[in-house]
């Protein structure tokens, strides 16, 4: 077989034999994750443990946070204690919700990076700038639980009541 | 993450070459090389990157060999400022040995490669076979290589992923008349495992922000061709031509062409050009609208094309090589709005010594 036909050969051969994968382009599916909850019970813990300047709370952060006199979305600066908008509220939760997928097996970024990595916690940067403890010391902590339950598909009414903050 | 993926491909070239020189070499005889090679770029991004490597050939028509490259890195590209960190330096050095022996008319070489960086570890293992047919007018090459990764994050002692590589290339070569070479190849590789960046998110459009994920499974194929030509005694040209394509969509062109001249017995001259053009990934996008199954902002993967030259000088003193180049590249990335352009120059020199 001559070089030129060898050539053909091999061109044919990846035109045909390498059709991209499936599904790549395809959107993910949020729909489990619950607005309510979110807004009820992981807005108020992510408000007080996250979400200071230092921290969630700046534009610097891939996880970026706003909450009541911190971090606000085109607010003037002497109205940061009114509640947070809609706008904002939405954009926590898409935010929050990208840090819901798995990183490796059963962890959750959103909930298992803050927690303390001596009871299974991912590392976490926050730990080594601001400390030694972390932002969970154990899976016992009521902030754990209601950001695991969130990234478990938890859900709420509508009407629910907001969440007391439960930060340090 | 290319550095490494371009170790394989490296071993199966280096096999050949190796293979090729034994073959020459009478016993005892060897070569030893010192390169210096300096990338710089305007997105911020400097590499030196210091190779040395020796031959040698025992009695047997033996040959062994081995090499260590070391490279500095220090970027504060648009892809570590974007993740919210200043400047970085990090160092990554890779060692290798590799020999090539001779069976039943055919030359066998096996090789490894250790390779190391603050958050990455590969072990290459690597084996191929040449043969030459035809009175020496054909040569039939295959190789095999397979590479263990162990990728981890800076300051982060909890993230460890691993990914592997299966890769194999098949070659003829080929004289076409008195004057003229030409050759071609085919190369697969097949990944597995962790393929995103650590370090890199990405944000929709719509405030969604997620860590950047990449497919787990990739198949890569590349076809190429060259021809060699003897333009005069002293001057030749060579054109060479990639197809690649991979099932994350990417399709994409690479063509080369190189002049070379003895300007007199010691001095020699070479040059070269290079156009590359791609497609995007499937996956990719300048910004997406809301969270996708598979989200990248790595350039790499966007539609792109560069254009690149190299000047090269070599001298010839007895047993001694030495040689200097420089080039520039000019890359346009279509649909990476942080960087649409970027300029490279690449600087550097060697020696070689033959016993």
């Amino acid at each position: 077989m001559s070089i030129s036909k060898l050539i053909a050969v091999g061109v044919l051969g990846i035109a045909l034999a390498n059709c991209a994968q499936d599904g790549l382009a395809k959107r993910e599916d949020l729909t489990l994750l619950d607005e309510n909850y979110f807004r009820c019970n992981v807005q108020p813990v992510l408000a007080a443990r996250c979400s200071f300047m230092a921290c969630h709370g700046n534009d610097e952060r891939p996880l970026m946070l706003f909450a009541e006199q911190r971090f606000r979305l085109s607010i003037p600066w002497d109205e940061y204690e009114t509640p947070l908008t809609d706008e904002e509220l939405l954009a926590n939760f898409r935010m929050a919700s990208g840090f819901v997928g798995r990183d490796d097996g059963e962890e959750t970024l959103l909930a298992d990076k803050p927690l303390d990595a001596r009871v299974g916690g991912l590392f976490h940067r926050g730990r080594d700038l601001f400390g030694e403890d972390d932002v969970f010391l154990d899976r016992g902590d009521v902030g754990y639980q209601v950001l695991r339950d969130f990234a478990d598909g938890a859900s709420a009414p509508e009407d629910c009541a907001v969440r007391e903050e439960v930060g340090p | 993450m290319r550095l490494q993926l371009g170790i394989i491909l490296a071993c199966l070239t280096l096999a050949g070459t190796a293979a090729s020189d034994a073959q020459e070499r009478e016993d005892g005889a060897g070569d030893a090389t010192a390169r210096l090679l300096v990338y710089d770029d305007n997105d911020a991004t400097t590499v030196v990157t210091s190779i040395a490597d020796v031959d040698a050939t025992l009695p047997g028509a033996i040959s062994i060999g081995a090499h260590t490259v070391l490279d500095a890195v220090s970027s504060a590209s648009v892809d570590v400022v974007s993740a919210a960190t200043g400047r970085w330096q990090e160092n990554r050095v890779e060692v290798g040995a590799r020999a090539v022996v001779p069976v039943a008319g055919s030359n066998l070489t096996v090789g490894t490669v250790r390779s190391q960086e603050n958050d990455w570890l590969s072990h290459t293992a690597s084996l191929a076979g040449s043969r030459e047919l035809f009175q020496k007018n054909t040569v039939l090459s295959a190789g095999y290589g397979f590479t263990r990764n162990k990728i981890g994050r800076a300051m982060d002692p909890s993230f460890e992923r691993s990914l592997l590589s299966h890769s194999a290339e098949v070659s003829v070569g080929q004289l076409l008349d008195r004057k003229s070479r030409g050759g071609i190849a085919y190369s697969f590789q097949a990944l597995s495992g962790f393929q995103s960046s650590p370090y890199r998110y990405v944000a929709a459009s719509d405030g969604t922000t997620v860590p950047e994920r990449h497919p787990d499974k990739r198949r890569r194929h590349a076809l190429s061709a060259f021809v060699l030509r003897s333009l005069t005694p002293r001057a030749s040209a060579r054109i060479d031509y990639r197809l690649y394509r991979d099932d994350w969509g990417i399709a994409s062109h690479t063509g080369t062409v190189r002049f070379s001249v003895e300007l007199s017995k010691r001095v020699s001259a070479a040059l070269d050009g290079r156009l590359y053009n791609q497609s995007q990934a499937d996956f990719y996008r300048a910004s997406y609208p809301t969270s996708f199954r598979f989200m990248s902002s790595d350039r790499e993967l966007a539609s792109m094309w560069n254009v690149g030259g190299n000047a090269q000088l070599g001298l010839q003193l007895g047993p001694l090589k030495l040689d200097a180049r420089v080039g520039a590249i000019r890359y346009r990335f279509r649909n990476f709005p942080r960087l649409p352009r970027r300029v490279a120059l690449l600087a550097g020199g060697g020696a070689k010594v033959e016993w």
